[in-house]
């Protein structure tokens, strides 16, 4: 339990005795995600991490909490902990902070939910009620079949997420108010940080996908969706309550200053690479609003050109549906098929295409060096058979990036290309 | 959700039932294992001689009547142990196996790179044939796309293997009441690995297997015990069908209702030939 003397947060210990095994899970997922590579190492990022850690978390007396902060590669703002002081927080969360003290902000949430022992709490209560349903259930249907749902196996991260209850996240937010007072950080940083979430485009995306399954009764099985359907409300209300405790003219929307650019570079292409181009576009337009440069336009080609005849108000993270009681799978290709069989599907590719051609073209002016600009327009001319052009914007960005990562895939295609030009010459011939 | 392959599990289990000997049932441990390829890769045209293994991707849980409890640390034993007998059951059949290691891996960012985003797009088509469509794998219908071929290009292989194995343990309680009920417990391993060819970046074979059941079901002290005997009977069931390396099988009929996926063939590339070539071509416009 936490309380607050001459404005320090005092935390006292808990035995966890009972739930030990909490804490000792929690040490092997830490070898777990090693083990998978999960863990992203950036070193000048986990300094700034480490300072901030250092300066924020609060001091406790229970030997199996040792705060430490990981980094994961995942575009998604989030971040979550683990009973015996392990801070996980995702790259798209810091992609998202402006400055050290909304980073100060997040670590100083995370910290308190370990010093007041919330995971250990929030187990026990669970399990407590877990047992009493479990014997409930074993009465009347009989053993359950624990076997885990495939789709479940993978998502790693949403499994281990402890869910506390909405007063436990207020004492929080309260707590990290606190946390930052007492390390020099500005309390409206915490504040911001919540904004900023409560306009995250994927939120947005994720009342969308919950629309979509409501209005043609497909269930979306991929659990990518990592936000709860209250989850709005409950940031809304938390947001109401921390602003109150917040000194008034403090709240300024502050320009960006962006804490690692590249972080943020690298949250786009994540989206992209992960099919998920409505939210890149989302991230990009407002970065583009702020600072526009030439990664970003060529990163808004990538991400146009990726939507092909999508509009962007689609699902667009699951390729399995169970429609009417059906299990429906569908190939990337088959769902491409599916939304060019619609009347607007054509007009919207095109649409898209343009607009992607249009900014690489706009990249390009920025800086002529940005390979993936070339790479952008190559794959769109290519597309069209317009294999000259393709052609002269693949040479173009093998010559830029002579050690890309997809170099093989682009030689393929020039391969392609120098196949179709001299059939052309000798049929001309 | 239940895996719904285990074809070959059911001539056994239908006339274990026919015989009337249900009552028993708890001392029959079930073997099953599944297969499935494309055409093209049952008549050789496209299978490979070198298969990187990758390192499995496991979860081991410990289920009891009430609850099931997750052994997180435990799985890099058995995955060291599967990596192991996977691969000399792969070796035997001729094929030339590169277990890729974790050291390796973390020693090189750009393998890392590759094989997360791999790993990643496999798991998307994972959990579509194990809780759909198998039978699927045959008509092509699950594809990696370029990030399988980059990697396998990466690792100078013809194919990547990804295994995933899933090890479920029963505990005292549940074994005691399988006993008293005279039926199988919960203990069980599951595990499967898809072949994703270099040319095409799809799944071109997947082979799986179950090893379920015995006297009292499998404990998660019996599976760690002893990991290599469960993890080389798990490799061998899962390979039984994996043709060796230069036996062409005949090619099986597909329904003509179903929609294959056309198969796109990526031949090696003469680099300095293309560029040379393109030159020429490129300019005269």
């Amino acid at each position: 339990m936490a309380q607050s003397t001459d404005n320090q947060l005092t935390y006292a210990p808990m035995d966890p005795r009972g739930t030990m095994d909490v804490v000792d899970d929690a040490g092997e997922k830490e070898e777990l995600f090693n083990r998978r590579r999960l863990i992203f190492h950036d070193t000048e990022l986990q300094a700034i991490v480490d300072r901030v850690v250092a300066e924020v978390v609060p001091t406790v007396q229970d030997k199996y909490i040792q705060f430490r902060v990981h980094l994961i590669r995942d575009p998604s703002p989030l971040l979550f902990s683990l009973a015996d002081g392990q801070i996980y927080i995702h790259t798209g969360l810091l992609a998202r902070l402006e400055n050290e003290a909304q980073l100060a902000a997040v670590i100083a949430h995370e910290a308190h939910h370990i010093a007041a022992h919330d995971h250990i709490t929030t187990t026990r209560s669970r399990r407590a009620k877990g047992q009493a349903l479990a014997v409930i259930e074993f009465a009347t249907v009989g053993v359950r079949d624990n076997n885990i749902r495939p789709e479940e196996r993978n998502a790693l991260f949403n499994n281990l997420r402890t869910d506390f209850s909405q007063d436990t996240e207020i004492i929080a937010d309260t707590a990290t108010l606190a946390l930052l007072k007492s390390a020099g950080y500005p309390s409206a940083a915490a504040v911001r940080v919540i904004e900023h979430l409560m306009a995250d485009p994927e939120l947005s995306a994720s009342k969308l996908a919950l629309n979509d399954a409501q209005l043609d009764g497909t269930r979306h099985l991929d659990p990518v969706g990592q936000w709860g359907a209250d989850y709005p409300e409950r940031l809304s209300a938390r947001y109401a309550l921390l602003k109150d405790q917040v000194p008034v003219g403090v709240l300024t929307t502050a320009p960006r200053p962006l804490l690692l650019r590249r972080i943020i570079e690298m949250t786009i292409d994540d989206y992209i690479r992960l099919d998920r181009p409505a939210t890149a576009i989302a991230v990009i337009d407002a970065l583009i609003d702020l600072q526009p440069d030439a990664f970003l336009w060529s990163a808004k080609g990538d991400a146009h050109a990726l939507l092909g005849p999508r509009s962007g108000q689609v699902l667009e993270e699951s390729w399995i549906y169970r429609v009417q009681g059906m299990t429906k799978i569908r190939t990337r290709e088959e769902q491409f098929e599916r939304y060019m069989a619609t009347e607007e599907g054509p007009a919207q590719l095109a649409l898209n295409m343009q607009i992607a051609i249009d900014a690489y073209n706009l990249s390009l002016q920025m800086d002529k060096n940005m390979g993936r600009a070339h790479r952008g327009l190559g794959n769109i001319y290519f597309d069209r058979e317009d294999y000259r052009q393709a052609g002269r914007h693949y040479i173009s960005y093998l010559k830029i990036s002579p050690k890309a990562i997809d170099r093989t895939l682009v030689v393929e295609k020039l391969q392609h290309i120098r196949n179709e030009l001299s059939s052309q010459k000798e049929a001309d011939q | 959700m239940k895996r719904r392959y285990w074809k070959n599990c059911a001539l056994p289990l239908a006339a274990i039932i026919l015989l009337g000997i249900q009552p028993v049932d708890a001392a029959v441990c079930i073997i099953g294992e599944c297969s499935e390829m494309t055409n093209e890769f049952r008549t050789m045209e496209l299978r490979p001689k070198s298969i990187a293994l990758l390192p499995a991707r496991s979860t081991l849980t410990e289920d009891g009547i009430f609850s099931s409890e997750e052994h997180v640390g435990e799985t890099a034993l058995l995955e060291a142990s599967l990596a192991k007998q996977l691969s000399k059951e792969i070796d035997d059949l001729g094929y030339k196996v590169r277990v890729v290691t974790l050291d390796e891996i973390n020693a090189d960012p750009q393998l890392t790179l590759l094989m997360n985003e791999a790993d990643q797009r496999f798991d998307e088509e994972y959990n579509k044939i194990v809780a759909f469509k198998i039978s699927k794998v045959k008509y092509r219908r699950y594809t990696i796309g370029e990030p399988g071929r980059l990697l396998a290009d990466y690792l100078d292989v013809d194919a990547v293997a990804f295994p995933r194995m899933q090890a479920i343990g029963a505990s005292g309680s549940a074994k005691t009441l399988s006993i008293i009920k005279g039926s199988n417990s919960s203990g069980r391993i599951y595990m499967e690995f898809g072949l994703v060819h270099a040319r095409t970046g799809d799944v071109e074979a997947f082979f799986g297997a179950i090893n379920q059941g015995g006297m009292f079901g499998k404990s998660i002290s019996s599976i760690l015990k002893k990991p290599d005997k469960h993890m080389k009977k798990i490799a061998e069931t899962a390979t039984k069908k994996m043709p060796k390396v230069g036996k062409a099988l005949k090619p099986k009929s597909l329904d003509a209702d179903e929609e294959t996926r056309e198969l796109v063939l990526y031949d090696p590339v003469d680099e300095d030939a293309v560029f040379d070539d393109l030159e020429g071509l490129l300019d005269e416009e």
